[in-house]
């Protein structure tokens, strides 16, 4: 692999192939040092390395500890599983060599990851040790407005603070007797929200993953009809930028939407993973700030897509390409039975901008072959016995939210003003609500992007949301079931569907670019 | 003073050196401070400006330096929302006063230095009450919309940038100490506000609390 030096002169092309990207081409060659301002987007990273020397790491496992006393309390007699977990300071590897420090749950980036189960209540003691206020939401859980995780301030965990998250793990439903496990998500994460600050935290490292199983997912495990571990693994794609001393950079009155210019998978930079020849499941996350993804394989096969956000799709479809706002996920199959030795996974969007990527989300600027993101290493013959799942394999039915169902109709536009952001002309105040639905209902909201170029992902609190349609046409197939963050590009307008089950009180919508969410494109809807 | 306080000093006095022969260093270290932003490394600007009283001061040697401090943009000529935020910025202090022991300053740098003379800026200040701790400055052009550009009060089209009254809603507020920013609408509303303040001081999450003996926001 050749090494970037900023004498050498590369083209643009090359620069995506070596991962610096469209932001860095441009500041390459310049002095770089501590600079007082800069007038064309901040200073790129000044630490070179050499791409795919390094393994991709497995996030840790949160193991249960023994049981302790709580004020969590659940429905269900099953016996919960305890966790206590610190946010501290750490120090990461993320560049080879370099030592960088992020907040971590347990220290640790990405954060460790939670296997759960559908049936088994979690309770989640969060520590806090950092010196900034934290609240973890998890993100695809379907939890009470106290263990949501929202950006209230009586719910932030101050400096040397600690809460109890309770997590009942029910199916959507579940209160009053008709539970859906057709809504069981699988993929969910949990992350930052603090009110303000979400944007530094997450950066710093406040996000993992939060797996769920249920007895239908058990079930195509059981019939070896899905990969199953150390098959399935997860992979959260992120941006990061570096300071001459390996710190990271995070400029806090930069609010477009925050870019790196150095590209890790599960929190190492352009890593290398060796695999079989056969197929493995990803849980794709886009983690980033503000960085979108369109992830394509480097021989130009199919990815076998199983699912979207946090669920399963009623049967899973092939996609050459993959688009990933932030938060979204992309449960895949990549299938390295008949791939040559060695593959890329490969970014070839264009994003210059916290603004968005070039184009729209229909016809978005692309580049091929792209910034190479993961290097898979190919190894030994095809395997026996490999996992069944294809084209059309059924996974988990839908059941749709029909349209006699529908009791109101809300239009909620996401639009930039006066250098912040709002929706429908307002900042988020925890204490406004500007939405009340009725529990047991169903509501028809429209999404729309209120313009400037800007793009924004919509997320949804308390349950999946199901898009009717987007801008006048039906969804894409894997945007058509559910969803917990539906992407918004320039100009456009999504109609969702969505019922709100189980759990009253306070929750939250709001655009997943955290520098946008930060700057208060929220707003607050009660459940009556 | 953190470790990466200490870093950020040692890397500023490395840059003055290297600037040597370019430009007369003691005009290169007054208009920027040796201090910087936790995260960015940016050394805060520190330009020479003049306030509603006609004093010369530097922005970050007599307003951030060692302080918790708020900062905001707005013109004489503005109607409607620069009043606006600067009452829901005035409010905001008052909230505070009781957790900080005092009212934090507040810096309004205008966006129209051509009409806004110290004298405009005067009247403005008394037309408002003259609130004690709140400083109206102007000055070159050039400098303030350095500040404007640093703060990040800017909008990525030109159009919408070249128009003022886009910026005369956003506040800094910023702990010196700690190196810790936030910017936030006004419009957002005084306690919201305040309760990010707070939080950006280091001083908690609740504005209800007993009073510190002596002011928090000016370093004591
Ligand atoms: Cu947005």
């Amino acid at each position: 692999m050749r090494h970037i030096k900023a004498s050498t002169r590369l083209s643009r092309r090359d620069l995506w192939r070596f991962g610096i990207g469209i932001a860095g081409a441009a500041a390459l060659g310049k002095v770089v040092g501590p600079r007082p301002a800069w007038a064309d987007g901040p200073p790129p990273t000044p630490i070179r390395f050499t791409p795919f020397t390094r393994e991709l790491p497995m996030p840790a496992t949160h193991q249960p500890v023994a049981p302790f006393a709580t004020n969590c309390k659940f429905t269900t007699k099953a016996i919960p599983r305890f966790y206590v977990v610190h946010m501290k300071k750490g120090i990461a590897e993320i560049i080879p060599g370099v030592e960088t420090e992020i907040w971590g749950y347990n220290g640790q980036y990405p954060g460790p990851s939670f296997h759960s189960t559908f049936g088994t209540p979690d309770v989640v003691r969060q520590i806090n040790d950092l010196d900034v206020e934290t609240s973890i939401h998890l993100h695809s859980g379907h939890n009470p407005s106290a263990s949501d995780g929202l950006p209230f301030q009586d719910l932030l965990i101050p400096p040397g603070g600690f809460r109890d998250y309770c997590y009942p793990n029910q199916p959507v439903g579940f209160s009053t007797g008709e539970p859906d496990p057709n809504d069981n998500a699988t993929t969910g994460w949990y992350h930052d929200h603090a009110t303000d600050i979400t944007g530094p935290n997450v950066y710093h490292g406040l996000a993992g993953f939060f797996l769920f199983t249920d007895d239908l997912e058990q079930r195509l495990l059981a019939s070896n009809t899905l990969p199953a571990a150390p098959f399935d693994v997860p992979l959260v794609l992120q941006d990061r930028r570096f300071n001459a001393d390996g710190s990271l950079f995070y400029n806090p009155f930069e609010h477009d939407g925050f870019l790196g210019d150095v590209f890790a998978a599960n929190g190492k930079a352009q890593p290398f993973f060796r695999v079989q020849r056969r197929k493995y499941r990803f849980r794709i996350l886009n983690g980033a700030n503000a960085r979108m993804w369109f992830l394509r394989l480097s021989n130009d096969t199919p990815f076998l897509r199983l699912g979207t956000d946090g669920w399963l799709l009623p049967a899973a479809i092939a996609q050459n390409r993959i688009f990933l706002g932030m938060a979204e996920r992309a449960d895949v199959v990549i299938d390295f039975r008949n791939a040559p030795d060695t593959v890329f996974l490969e970014n070839i969007l264009v994003q210059d901008s916290g603004r968005g990527p070039g184009g729209d989300l229909q016809n978005p600027d692309t580049v091929v072959p792209g910034t190479p993101l993961v290097k898979f290493i190919v190894q030994g013959a095809p395997v026996a016995n490999d996992a069944t799942v294809t084209v059309g394999t059924l996974l988990r039915p839908n059941t749709p939210i029909a349209a006699n169902e529908i009791v109101a109709t809300r239009q909620f536009e996401f639009v930039r003003s006066e250098g912040a952001w709002q929706v429908n002309g307002l900042f988020f105040d925890e204490n406004r609500v500007d939405a009340r639905v009725r529990q047991g209902t169903a509501e028809r909201w429209i999404l729309k992007n209120g313009g400037g170029g800007w793009w924004h992902p919509i997320h949804l609190h308390l349950e999946a949301h199901q898009v009717q349609r987007f801008n006048g046409a039906p969804p894409a197939p894997q945007n058509a079931f559910k969803k917990d963050t539906t992407l918004l590009g320039p100009g456009d307008e999504a109609e969702v569907f969505m019922r709100f089950r189980d759990f009253p009180t306070r929750f939250v919508a709001h655009c997943h670019n955290i520098e946008h969410e930060d700057m208060r494109m929220m707003f607050r809807w009660d459940v009556v | 003073m953190s470790r990466s306080r200490r870093l950020f000093l040692a890397g500023a006095a490395t840059a003055l050196a290297c600037q040597k022969g370019k430009a007369d260093p003691a005009e290169t270290a007054a208009a920027f401070a040796e201090a910087v932003v936790a995260g960015s490394r940016r050394r805060f600007p520190n330009p020479l400006l003049t306030t509603h009283y006609g004093r010369r001061v530097r922005l970050y040697d007599d307003f951030v330096r060692g302080r918790f401090v708020l900062l905001n943009f707005a013109y004489t000529r503005c109607e409607g929302k620069c009043p606006r935020g600067l009452s829901t910025l005035l409010a905001m202090r008052k909230l505070l006063a009781p957790r900080m022991g005092c009212e934090p300053d507040l810096v309004t740098l205008t966006l129209d230095p051509e009409h806004d003379a110290p004298e405009v800026l005067g009247k403005y200040v008394a037309s408002r009450g003259a609130p004690a701790g709140w400083t109206c400055l102007t000055g070159a052009r050039s400098d303030l919309e350095a500040v404007r550009r640093f703060l990040g009060f800017t909008d990525p089209d030109p159009r919408v940038d070249a128009d003022r009254t886009q910026h005369g809603s956003l506040v800094a507020m910023g702990d010196d100490v700690r190196g810790r920013w936030q910017v936030a609408s006004a419009q957002a509303g005084a306690e919201p506000l305040a309760q990010l303040a707070l939080r950006t001081a280091g001083m908690g999450v609740s504005l209800s609390g007993t009073a510190p003996s002596a002011c928090r926001a000016r370093g004591a």
